[in-house]
């Protein structure tokens, strides 16, 4: 971690600086230059006055990534954003989007105040509202529908929560009486994690060792694109490749077209979409013929490499046969595009060198990588031993409770949490899945299993992620009341009765619980840096003040009325001693790692205010202690080991009956020789076929995530919107990158404006042709085409989402884009 | 007396695009929208360039970011009728607003294309103004802008280092763009002080220049990827 010793001062000396300001050059103090107001007012403020400055730590929020954030405040004003030296997750940087925080605070077209609807719903015509009558009226709905013993009939829908934030939502639905609590973000965050699950067993999450590992194989991983926290792995990637004195680290990427990725890759691999997993299983068995996994490993540590025997006393097939029968090496390399020899040579690199990895997509973006897919891929982890070691797959320690006690619940509350939940989650063909997006669409139209009375938007942007606008669109308008707590007037808040405008993360207390990429945890904790700019409130705070309103028992949800307090008691266990720290100097760090490993424990009790005043100076905690051999809890299976073949998958079909384990059965692929209930168990690794008619739709559509506009959910920043496609020079519109050649046998030019068709729709985009795309396939970039949300996003480019379809995954009943032909068409 | 010089690693660097963005926000660039972009008189200091070499599948593209070069030998400055553009004693090669009249021969002379004419009143909504550096004067339209290696931080610095009576320190002074770089993969330096890390990578066996041979000696250098 490179420390720069103004920040330390800054933040450890905890004295604000006296600064005078300084233009550049002395020609910024001569008055009388005019042109612009902006000088004008700069020249006012820049006087010798005086001035004072603070950094002050807070935490980003652009991206789940949970980066520490230094906001330098000068006088009132925020005026850069820098990253927290201390913190142990970004060490003083931020990315793109991290340093662009300042435009989503400052935001023009932030909602300022609280609106109620004055048009038709969808029309966007509001009037502004107090927040008193904005309360009163949801207070008022919300008592109403409790009082008829109706509660599970709210619903709210939520983003990507973590931490307080959770909490908060979890405790006020269950105090309410509603089960209905969806995340709706679909598969954000969850990434590699629901194939790792099945494998290695439920854990806090996996991670992967980058810094440390000699060799990364990546399977459309869009590693540097599209992470769930892009700084972290940024760093570890600088270290993988030059943080060593020897042994620079080498990067293969497969993908269908040239990304940044595959730009920085030392070779990439062209591959036909939605073929990784079968690339995999062909590594995989080049690997078992030729013998160079790890027997070791496997004997000692996995379950389901060879056939084995079931209580019954069946011979069921395992990996290797699996591998043999199903992907003979003519398979793969008609079904990838992947020449034979280059496919064996990937292959046999990956065994020699080690620590190697196989990372398929573990981004928030894309979603195409099924499961199945993704089990082949991490398969390749196992064969080579590579888990749990320095460079390998770690699963992430267990963070330290932070919950509070229970929410004491009345007997309406009870009936109402009783009810099956809207999206079906926990139940039936969904009984590992905790949310599930994609069935809410149509169980709202089919108000199935009750009507939805009020739906509250928390975060969640459902009609711009959704592959069924329409139908949702129809299922909102039978909504009675939908209030939206977006601070942006975004597509789903168009259809809202009543806004209560959310603000944004430098406004907001924040507490986070997240990890670093070696599986230590870490709990994020800041306060508001700054007086809001708007009228907006914190929803966490809405939430608190709205049980408050409604009296007991909603009230008892919570043990205080203010968030700051909600933060204290939850970090309460952190003062009891243990491993854990406050962020400190690397000195410090070094100091207690060594004292660790020496067998030394830090086990005191510390004062707690000391403590929060602690956090709150320095950002938060985290536990840097890691160990490395708990197999437990790394491979915490049904079997206690690695499971190619895997036995919780297995109990999962086996709890179904009847026509839902027909229906989750037929979610799993078909193989050729296995039965579909070894397949379903197993890396079966499967190309999905692209929908539409060859001869009319002679194209594939490779959609990918726009890396700068990936994992956030406003995109009202015009300086991202500014370098969305550096790499073929096309920004503020949507392009369709397309190999020279297939743009000759197609009949467009570089620069022409075509409509991208498929069967599911059409866009319309500028042609770019690249050497970077594969002959045949077209990339377009997903991210833009917002219909509103502010002048900066609202009709910029086109909603490529359009184009595709969605197929529903087994398990998680997360929804994945089916791969879409299409065709262009001139303007 | 220092001279200011960077060196980018392109086998670190993943094209992220931090410093272009950090660049922005510390330097009060005007936003820039779909008809500015159109006709390519949106203004970034530092950007990401892309280079296609070879053909399908054996394609290369080098990702590179792109700063001022502050060269030694400024092709721009030679041009300027009337001083606005200059290089000072420790090598910075700076832009004096209240001198340049817009005549535009230092964007044509420059090969690297790093100098900003403002054909735009620059303009911000009114909330946005909060977020101006206090430190970096805002331009006006007909004025060139261009990269300053953040001068105004090394006016700070020195400063701060004059008020706590010591010499200036290398973190004191440290544009925006390397201190946000999430891979480390830019640093920054007194390339005269031969311990400086500038010093020493840019004499690694990997360093190269952007158009050396027009003989500009440019003071940023790449290191290439690979071995
Ligand atoms: S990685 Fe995510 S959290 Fe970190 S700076 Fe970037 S946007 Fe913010």
């Amino acid at each position: 971690m490179k420390m720069q010793r103004r920040d330390f001062i800054k933040l450890l000396s905890s004295s604000t600086t006296f600064g005078l300001a300084y233009g550049y050059g002395l020609f910024s103090r001569l008055p009388g230059i005019s042109g612009s107001e902006a000088l004008a007012k700069q020249l006012e403020d820049v006087s010798l006055r005086p001035v004072e400055e603070k950094w002050l730590p807070s935490i980003c929020r652009q991206c789940a990534g949970g980066c520490g954030v230094l906001v330098r405040v000068y006088g009132e004003r925020a005026v850069k954003l820098d990253g927290n030296p201390l913190h142990p997750i970004n060490g003083g940087r931020l990315c793109a989007r991290g340093q662009a925080g300042l435009q989503l605070l400052y935001n023009p077209d932030r909602i300022a105040t609280p609106l109620a609807r004055a048009g038709n719903r969808g029309e966007g015509k509001w009037k502004p509202v107090s927040w008193d009558e904005a309360l009163g009226t949801v207070g008022e709905k919300l008592k109403a529908l409790r009082k008829q013993g109706r509660p599970h009939e709210l619903a709210m829908l939520t983003g990507a929560q973590r931490g307080l934030e959770r909490t908060v939502s979890e405790r006020f639905m269950a105090a309410y009486g509603s089960p209905n609590l969806v995340r709706y973000e679909p598969d954000r965050s969850l990434g590699m994690n629901p194939a790792l699950n099945l494998m290695q067993g439920q854990a806090a999450g996996f991670t992967y060792d980058i810094e440390n590992a000699a060799h990364i194989l990546s399977f459309n991983s869009a590693l540097l694109e599209d992470h769930w926290s892009p700084v972290q792995l940024f760093r570890a990637y600088g270290n993988f490749r030059r943080g060593r004195k020897e042994n620079r680290g080498k990067l293969v990427h497969a993908e269908p077209r040239l990304s940044v990725t595959g730009a920085k890759a030392d070779e990439w691999i062209p591959i036909k979409p939605g073929s990784e997993g079968i690339l995999a299983m062909g590594i995989a068995s080049i690997l078992i013929v030729e013998k160079r996994y790890d027997e070791n490993f496997v004997t000692e540590r996995c379950f389901g490499f060879d056939d084995w025997t079931d209580e019954s006393g069946t011979l069921r097939p395992g990996f290797r046969t699996l591998v043999i029968q199903e992907y003979p090496m003519d398979r793969v390399v008609k079904l990838t595009g992947v020449p034979r020899d280059i496919i064996i040579r990937t292959a046999r690199e990956f065994a020699r060198v080690q620590p190697a990895l196989a990372i398929g997509n573990d981004g928030p973006g894309v979603r195409h990588q099924g499961i199945y897919n993704r089990m082949a891929i991490h398969a390749l982890n196992a064969l080579v031993g590579n888990i749990q070691k320095p460079g390998g797959v770690l699963a992430n320690a267990r963070p330290a409770d932070l919950s509070l006690p229970p929410v004491s619940r009345d007997r309406v509350a009870d009936q109402g949490l009783s009810r099956p939940r809207l999206d079906g989650a926990g139940a039936e063909r969904y009984a590992v899945a905790s949310d599930v997006p994609a069935s809410v669409t149509d169980n709202l139209l089919e108000k199935k299993p009750y009507p939805i009375e009020i739906l509250m938007l928390n975060g969640a942007n459902p009609l711009y992620e959704s592959l069924h606008f329409e139908r949702l669109v129809k299922a909102l308008k039978q909504i009675p009341t939908i209030v939206s707590f977006s601070p942006f007037h975004d597509e789903t808040t168009q259809w809202a009765d009543l806004v209560l405008p959310d603000t944004t993360y430098l406004e907001k207390w924040q507490l986070d619980t997240t990890y670093t990429l070696k599986g230590h945890p870490v709990v994020n904790l800041s306060r508001p840096v700054l007086k809001a700019p708007f009228d907006g409130r914190d929803t966490n705070e809405v939430l608190l003040a709205v049980a408050a309103s409604m009296g007991k028992p909603v009230a008892n949800a919570f043990p205080s009325t203010r968030i700051e307090d909600l933060a204290k008691l939850s970090l309460q266990p952190l003062s009891k001693g243990g491993s854990g720290e406050p962020f400190g100097a690397p000195m410090e760090e070094l100091w207690t790692r060594l004292l660790e490993q020496s067998g030394w424990k830090v086990r005191t009790e510390v004062d707690f205010e000391k403590l929060w005043a602690d956090l709150l100076e320095r950002g938060g905690w985290w536990d840097p202690v890691y160990y490395r051999w708990e197999w437990r809890r790394a491979l915490a299976t049904p079997s206690g080991r690695f499971e190619f073949y895997s036995l919780g998958a297995r109990d999962y079909f086996a709890k179904l009956t009847g026509m839902e384990r027909d229906m989750a059965l037929q979610k799993t692929p078909r193989l050729v020789n296995l039965q579909q209930a070894d397949a379903a168990c197993l890396p079966a690794a499967s190309r999905a076929r692209a929908g539409g008619n060859e001869t009319l739709y002679a194209l594939e559509v490779n959609p990918y995530f726009i890396p700068i506009l990936s994992g956030i959910t406003h995109t009202n920043q015009p300086w991202l919107q500014d370098v969305t496609g550096f790499h073929v020079y096309q920004n503020w519109h949507t392009w369709v990158e397309i190999h020279p050649e297939t743009a000759h046998q197609v009949g467009v030019h570089n620069g022409d404006w075509v409509f991208v068709e498929s069967p599911g729709g059409r866009v319309k985009a500028r042609v770019r042709t690249y050497e970077g795309a594969m002959p045949h396939v077209i990339n377009l970039p997903v991210g833009l085409g917002h219909t509103s949300g502010g002048r900066w996003t609202a009709g910029i480019g086109e909603n490529v989402l359009k184009l595709l379809q969605a197929r529903q995954e087994p398990f998680t009943g997360q929804e994945q884009f089916k791969p879409a032909r299409a065709r262009l068409i001139k303007t | 007396m220092a001279k200011w010089g960077m060196v980018i690693d392109l086998d670190k660097c993943t094209a992220c695009q931090a410093c272009v963005i950090a660049c922005q926000a510390e330097n009060n660039i005007p936003n820039s929208d779909p008809e500015a972009a159109r006709t390519g008189r949106n203004i970034h200091w530092m950007e990401m360039l892309p280079m296609v070499e070879e053909e399908y599948p054996h394609l290369r593209m080098r990702l590179m970011p792109r700063p001022c070069m502050h060269c030694e030998k400024p092709p721009c400055i030679k041009v300027c009728p009337v001083n606005a553009t200059q290089i000072s004693s420790e090598g910075i090669v700076g832009q004096i607003n209240a001198r340049c009249i817009g005549c535009r021969y230092c964007t044509t002379a420059c090969p690297y294309t790093v100098k900003y004419f403002n054909w735009f009143k620059p303009k911000w909504p009114e909330v946005m103004e909060h977020q101006l550096n206090p430190d970096v004067q805002v331009r006006y339209i007909g004025v060139v802008e261009k990269c300053t290696f953040c001068h105004h931080r090394l006016q700070k610095g020195r400063d701060l280092a004059r008020y706590e009576g010591r010499e200036l320190g290398p973190d004191d002074y440290m544009p925006a763009c390397v201190q946000t770089c999430p891979a480390d993969a830019m640093y920054f330096g007194d390339l005269d002080n031969p311990k400086s890390s500038v010093a020493i990578l840019s004499k690694s066996k990997r360093a190269f220049h952007l158009l050396e041979d027009l003989g500009t000696h440019p003071k940023v250098t790449y290191l290439s990827e690979g071995v």
